[in-house]
């Protein structure tokens, strides 16, 4: 009998662990994914953000910063899995020349509520945060 | 034969071009000198409207003239600083111009001719004339008969040839006498002599008792030495000749055209485009010596830019998506307009720049342009930055055996001016494939930084951001405060809405000239900031005082329209 009960134990304690090592694949799995999504939207889009009249007027490199926001945004929505996302971007500091961007991507699809035991407190949601801070810079 | 030596001068002074070429530019220069009788056409006529008749009456100056001609063909290129960036012949390797970007362009030329006139002498040539009168001197012995017969006279003289004439008239024959009188004209001549006036002449110095023989006389031609005032007027003529001889030769010599190796992408050939403007003759002519010279410069009235697409055009109005770019002024005061040069231009592909002569009536001689040849090849210079084959189907190669085979016998050259301008790629990634550049996408790359210590590692001078680094005025931009200021923000609920947007990213029909763009606005992005440069705007094109190309919309254009959040 007493060996029923701790195989069950086991197997409860293996179920648990599961779960949480699937909970945390997905926030990492999802973190990473948006990391990455960021990284590539932002390349993309400062890129396709250069003025080039203005490179020809004067040499040097300029980003708009209104067609910056443009790209990045439907780039960003555009190669997101989650069909029907929430995500919130929050754009910071945008430097046209020389060409800078801060920028925030809050993953609202997969976001946890964390209880606490002490009732008065109420819940805590955790969010998968990202920000990228970036720049453009010349090879020569 | 007056016409002819009025020919023979302008024919001298086209085909006696000599050149003497300086450091970028053509100093076409050639001299020819002649004198003379009779060399200069003083005018001719019956009087009517001339100073001096020929047919009755005419000078035969003598003198010594060089006429000399030049066209000098000059140009400065300018960096976007209002540098000049020319060095002898060529633009130093450190002067590149950035592909993609603009250089200043002053394309001159100066037209001179002038004159030397001595030894002025002349002759004044005439005729003088002979009248015949008659008169009653009775009758004649009838010996005599026969001799009055021999003067024209009615009647007989029998017994022989008398002594003269009166002794012919003695007898009662009625015998006419005839006297000759010469008439030499003295004084000064205000007239044409024809035939009436000599008739006139003639009648009126009638001597007394004669009957002038009506139309009855001969002509000679007299000569003398013509001096003082009389030498003074002819000088002024044969001056006045020579000073029209190369104010047309200034005047008349125009029109040369800018090409360069044109794209199919940036920009189309503006040779079309290029008018000259000449400042108008100048100079004076004087007894002794003349000199009359025009300086033409030659511009780009318009040069326009596509604010979107940044493609370049000239030679017609800007439309509303383009700035016009108006004639810069450089460092060295000459005015310059602006070339763009090609973006996708190679580092290893120099730009070539080329002023010609369009005017064919201003080719150079085959015997010219193979001096020129030989001169710039004996002191170790191209001939190609001087001069070009009239016949564009011929290109010199620069090696003087290969092309004086090319040109032949009759080949004509062009006077110009050419450089080859280095570049440099700046905007396109360059890399060496089996000995030749070839482009693999953008010179700029993305990199993510620490915005508490985004440059670890320091920056080379190249990079953007050197001058932020080196910044010490502390205005510059802090990045360590990267997120402190919200500028925008979208709450992507459903994704499908914004994927549905179809649009190439690279389309800029959403942007506006100011820098807004309407997609913020299409998809509820809340706008934190209007803090922004118009289209082709930036921090060295948007102030007056800056040293880099003005755009005056840069200033008028910004966008100063509300934000739709709040602070952010």
């Amino acid at each position: 009998m007493k060996w029923s009960f701790a195989s069950v134990g086991l197997i409860l304690i293996g179920i648990f662990g599961i779960i949480i090592i699937l909970l945390f694949n997905e926030i990492t799995v999802s973190n990473e994914q948006d990391y990455y999504t960021l990284k590539e939207a932002t390349e993309a889009a400062m890129i396709e953000s250069i003025d080039i009249t203005y490179y020809r007027l004067t040499g040097e490199i300029k980003m708009s910063q209104e067609k910056f926001v443009e790209n990045f945004t439907r780039r960003f929505t555009e190669t997101s899995t989650f069909g029907q996302g929430n995500y919130k971007i929050e754009y910071y500091q945008i430097s046209e020349t020389p060409p800078k961007v801060s920028l925030r991507i809050i993953d609202e699809t997969n976001s946890y509520n964390i209880y606490t035991f002490k009732s008065d407190i109420g819940s805590t949601q955790a969010k998968i945060v990202n920000e990228l801070s970036a720049i453009l810079d010349v090879y020569k | 034969m007056i016409k002819k030596q009025k020919k023979y001068i302008y024919i001298f002074i086209i085909l006696a071009l000599i050149f003497n070429i300086k450091v970028m530019y053509v100093y076409a220069s050639g001299d020819t000198s002649g004198g003379g009788n009779d060399s200069l056409d003083l005018g001719g006529g019956n009087g009517k409207g001339n100073s001096f008749c020929k047919t009755k009456h005419w000078y035969n100056p003598r003198y010594n003239y060089t006429l000399t001609s030049y066209t000098r063909l000059q140009w400065s290129i300018y960096d976007m600083y209002g540098n000049d960036i020319i060095n002898g012949t060529k633009i130093a390797e450190y002067d590149a111009v950035k592909a993609g970007t603009w250089i200043g362009v002053n394309a001159t030329e100066t037209i001179s001719a002038n004159y030397t006139l001595t030894d002025v002498t002349a002759t004044e040539s005439f005729y003088g004339f002979t009248c015949r009168y008659t008169r009653d001197t009775g009758e004649c012995e009838s010996s005599q008969k026969t001799t009055c017969a021999e003067y024209g006279i009615s009647g007989e003289c029998l017994n022989g040839k008398p002594s003269d004439v009166s002794n012919c008239c003695k007898w009662n024959w009625k015998c006419t006498k005839y006297k000759t009188e010469t008439i030499t004209k003295s004084g000064e001549i205000s007239k044409c002599e024809g035939e009436d006036s000599i008739d006139a002449k003639c009648k009126e110095m009638k001597p007394s008792g004669y009957n002038y023989k009506n139309g009855d006389y001969t002509s000679d031609e007299i000569t003398r030495n013509v001096d003082g005032s009389e030498l003074n007027n002819i000088k002024n003529t044969i001056k006045d000749k020579l000073c029209d001889a190369i104010t047309n030769y200034v005047s008349s010599n125009s029109s040369k055209v800018l090409k360069y190796s044109s794209d199919d992408i940036y920009p189309s050939n503006a040779s079309n485009t290029i008018i000259s403007e000449g400042s108008g003759i100048e100079g004076k002519c004087e007894s002794e010596s003349g000199k009359k010279y025009q300086n033409y410069e030659y511009v780009q009235p318009q040069v326009c830019i596509n604010i979107k697409t940044s493609k370049v055009t000239y030679g017609r109005k800007c439309n509303d998506d383009e700035f016009t770019i108006e004639n810069g002024i450089a460092k060295d005061g000459n005015k310059y307009w602006h070339y763009f040069v090609p973006l996708n231009i190679k580092s290893t592909d120099n730009l070539y720049l080329q002023l010609v002569s369009d005017s064919d009536s201003n080719n150079y001689s085959n015997k010219i342009c193979k001096s020129i040849m030989k001169k710039k090849t004996d002191a170790g210079e191209d001939y190609r930055a001087y001069i070009s084959p009239a016949d564009e189907t011929i290109t010199f190669t620069g090696d003087y055996e290969t092309d004086i085979a090319k040109l032949g016998n009759k080949g004509k050259c062009k006077a110009s001016i050419s450089i080859n301008i280095p570049i440099e790629q700046k905007f396109y990634n360059e890399i060496d494939e089996n000995g030749t550049k070839k482009f693999k996408g953008f010179n700029f790359y993305y990199e993510p930084i620490d915005i508490s210590n985004p440059f670890p590692n320091g920056l080379t001078q190249s990079s953007l951001w050197y001058e932020w680094l080196n910044d010490k005025s502390g205005e510059k931009l802090d990045i360590s405060d990267s997120f402190s200021k919200k500028t925008y923000e979208i709450n992507v609920n459903n994704l499908y809405a914004i994927r549905q947007y179809n649009s190439d990213y690279t389309d800029w029909s959403t942007m506006s000239l100011n820098g807004k763009n309407s997609f913020i606005d299409d998809y509820d992005i809340t706008r934190y900031t209007n803090d922004f440069y118009p289209l082709g705007c930036g921090a060295k094109n948007s102030d007056a005082s800056n040293k880099i190309l003005y755009i005056k919309e840069c200033t008028t254009n910004k966008y100063t329209g509300g934000i739709t959040g709040g602070s952010g």
